[in-house]
């Protein structure tokens, strides 16, 4: 709740510190959905987790609020131990961290209004009434609903106006740490770029973090500062937006960047196109993704050892690019061949060997 | 629609299609002409009535749905929609529907094997028991699925989402269809199993020459994936463009909105994506003249009264064979500064 400098804070200890998560589902032959999974979000910070259906992105939001109870590791939000925390003090900290749900439709109470849905946080974490009208109000008019939308009820709004009656909700607690699980798929793209902008503003204007978890690649290249990368349970890589979008070390990253569609004429590196099918489950052994790697599908060790998500060597020093793989950088999305436009790789660090299929 | 370039008989043909639920009109209008082997692609916001068009052609409408006007022919003759028995027909042999979620599509309780048999049995009741298995497993491989004998066998839950897909392209291709429409068929799909699913469909146009129109909210799918776009606002198609100039060279004020909207690569990051404000008009009080006016940066009083004419943005070059008309629904198309 304490203001917050919206400077260079990253110096200190990170915000929210994850580390060797677990969360497992199932009775006797239970699956861990999320496998050891460690993270660090820096007070100011965007940082977005990317993967396909199955990875444990929802997952992990979950657990990282309290939704869900996690099996073992640690999720600090600055030094408090939110996984141990029970009842009435889990309770205080849960206005620290908020979330934002992929269904605008499903999260909203059809019979309160606007206005009361917005109250209703604060009311909860104990704000005196008296101070609550004037927070209601600022927010209400910050998501572009004040006036007359504030005594509407969610029926009658569209998808966009109750994406942001949920984003109102969640930041009019002023929240450490917001988690949006897919907080755009839902909405028309037209009203996607209105609800990112306006998460972009608020929290240039409040300070907030976030933890963006989505689908949509070109959502986070566009709104994160850092992404993870998450495969099966596993974090296959870390980096910066602009390092991962430009030099995928993973070959799962790479496959996945070059998959999104393009737009005609804008596509840069040609299709890397996956092995098989998905697997619903990680592998006894090896990498969890040797089966699909055009890489390592015919390799003794990405079949038989996990790789540790390590620094990446060579990459330009001070990014924190990490990645789980034992040939990193060794698959090369095919820069699109219409106009063979010499791009010499000013520092390639890796051997970029080409052509692998 | 103008004469097409090439001079084979359009695969489908679509005028001034009209659909209505009770007194609300939801298609207003469409015009749509498909070349055998071409891939058309129609996009838009939800409710704009992209999704209706598909039913529509397939006599597929909702109760209280109905085809008020329009003329609509396939590879040459006049489908009448009160025909229940000629739309049988034409279902599935001449123009087949896949739609977005393939676990809702497939018959939980029947093998995947029957489920194709069933189309195949459908418009050649004759064929034999063998004919017909050998000829499944031929669709099955066609579309990508390893193991067709086993595969037969298994039901839709034992596939994966990307191999139900593939199933059910399986049985909309099984009676050699002219055109596939295809309502977004990778919108439930992972981005990778996506792609996969793309270049099945790119590999069934090149390989039976069947057509594909394919309806999406995803406007960087049409665009790679398609040689023409529809774009589609209030029920009406308010430009068609051939896909290579669509991104810079959009000329309604809509479609070049909603592009601008995307978080494409290489927009450089922290700059503010633009949208559109307001929100699309209910179809049962709609604005006059253009419906797109008032959320228009570039309206003018005169937008608001009458039909907006459809202007022609550039004609196909002779010299560029298969390039198509370039049009738009909009007074100021020509102004309205493209790049």
């Amino acid at each position: 709740m304490a203001e917050v400098e919206p400077s260079e804070a990253a110096a200190g200890a990170p915000l929210l510190r994850v580390r060797d998560l677990r969360r497992s589902y199932g009775g006797p032959r239970s699956y861990a959905v999320l496998d050891g999974l460690s993270l660090d979000v820096r007070r100011g910070e965007t940082v977005g987790v990317v993967g396909e259906s199955g990875c444990g992105k929802s997952t992990l939001a979950r657990a990282l609020v309290r939704l869900d109870p996690v099996d073992h590791g640690t999720v600090e939000l600055d030094g408090v131990d939110l996984a141990s925390l029970r009842g009435a003090a889990l309770r205080r900290e849960r206005r620290r961290f908020q979330m934002v749900f992929q269904d605008p439709f499903g999260s909203l109470d059809p019979r309160m209004t606007v206005r009361q849905l917005v109250e209703q946080p604060l009311a909860v974490h104990g704000t005196p009434p008296h101070l609550r009208a004037r927070l209601v109000e600022e927010m209400l008019d910050d998501v572009g609903l004040g006036g007359d939308f504030a005594d509407r009820l969610p029926p009658a709004l569209s998808g966009g106006q109750r994406q942001r009656v949920a984003i109102a909700r969640a930041l009019v607690l002023r929240p450490d740490i917001t988690v949006l699980d897919e907080p755009i798929s839902a909405l028309d793209v037209s009203v996607q770029a209105q609800v990112l902008t306006l998460l972009r503003r608020e929290q240039r204007r409040l300070g907030l973090t976030y933890l963006f978890i989505t689908h949509d690649l070109a959502a986070a290249e566009h709104f994160c500062d850092r992404v993870l990368v998450l495969y099966l349970g596993r974090v296959v890589e870390v980096a910066t937006s602009e390092e991962l979008f430009a030099s995928p070390l993973h070959p799962y990253s790479a496959a996945l960047l070059s998959a999104a569609p393009q737009p005609r004429g804008t596509r840069q590196r040609e299709r890397v196109l996956l092995r098989g099918e998905p697997l619903a489950r990680r592998p006894e052994a090896g990498c969890p993704f040797a089966s699909r790697c055009p890489v390592g599908h015919d390799r003794e060790v990405c079949r038989t050892t996990a790789p540790e998500l390590v620094p990446a060597s060579g990459v330009a020093a001070g990014g924190g690019h990490q990645v789980a793989c034992h040939f990193p950088g060794e698959l090369v999305a095919q820069p699109v061949g219409r106009t063979a436009a010499p791009t010499p790789a000013p520092d390639a660090p890796a051997p970029a060997r080409k052509g692998v299929r | 629609m103008s004469a097409a370039p090439s001079p084979a008989l359009p695969a489908l043909s679509v005028e001034g299609l009209r659909v209505a639920y009770g007194d609300v009109e939801v298609v207003r209008g469409v015009d749509l002409v498909v070349r055998p082997g071409e891939k058309v692609g129609v996009v838009g916001e939800s409710g704009c009535g992209k999704s209706t068009v598909a039913l529509a052609l397939m006599g597929l409408l909702a109760t209280g749905g109905s085809v008020t006007g329009g003329a609509v022919t396939v590879s040459g003759s006049r489908v009448d929609y009160h025909d229940e028995r000629a739309l049988d027909r034409m279902r599935g042999s001449q123009l087949s529907l896949v739609f977005q979620d393939p676990l809702t599509s497939l018959d939980p309780v029947k093998s995947i094997g029957s489920q194709i048999a069933e189309a195949l049995r459908r418009h050649s009741p004759r064929m034999s028991r063998a004919a017909v298995r050998a000829r499944c497993a031929e669709l099955l491989t066609a579309v990508g699925v390893p193991e067709p004998e086993r595969r037969l066998r298994q039901y839709p839950h034992e596939f994966s989402g990307g191999m139900r897909q593939r199933a059910l392209i399986a049985v909309a291709v099984a009676n050699d269809p002219a055109v596939l429409i295809a309502d977004e068929p990778t919108t439930a799909l992972d981005v990778t199993t996506q792609a996969q699913v793309v270049d099945l469909l790119d590999s069934l146009v090149d390989g039976l020459g069947v057509a594909v129109v394919l309806v999406t909210h995803d406007i960087g799918l049409v665009s790679e994936f398609c040689d023409r776009v529809l774009v589609m606002y209030a029920g009406r198609v308010v430009e068609e463009v051939p896909s290579d100039v669509l991104f810079g060279g959009a000329a309604h004020p809509y479609t070049r909105a909603l592009l601008e909207s995307l978080p494409v690569p290489g927009r450089p990051r922290g700059e503010d994506l633009a949208w559109i404000p307001g929100a699309p008009p209910p179809l049962s009080a709609l604005p006059p003249g253009c419906s797109f006016a008032p959320r228009c940066a570039w309206a003018q009083p005169e937008c608001s009264v009458g039909t907006p004419p459809r202007v022609v943005v550039s004609e196909p070059s002779v010299a560029a064979l298969g390039t198509a008309l370039h049009t738009a629904e909009c007074r100021r198309a020509l102004e309205v500064p493209r790049g």
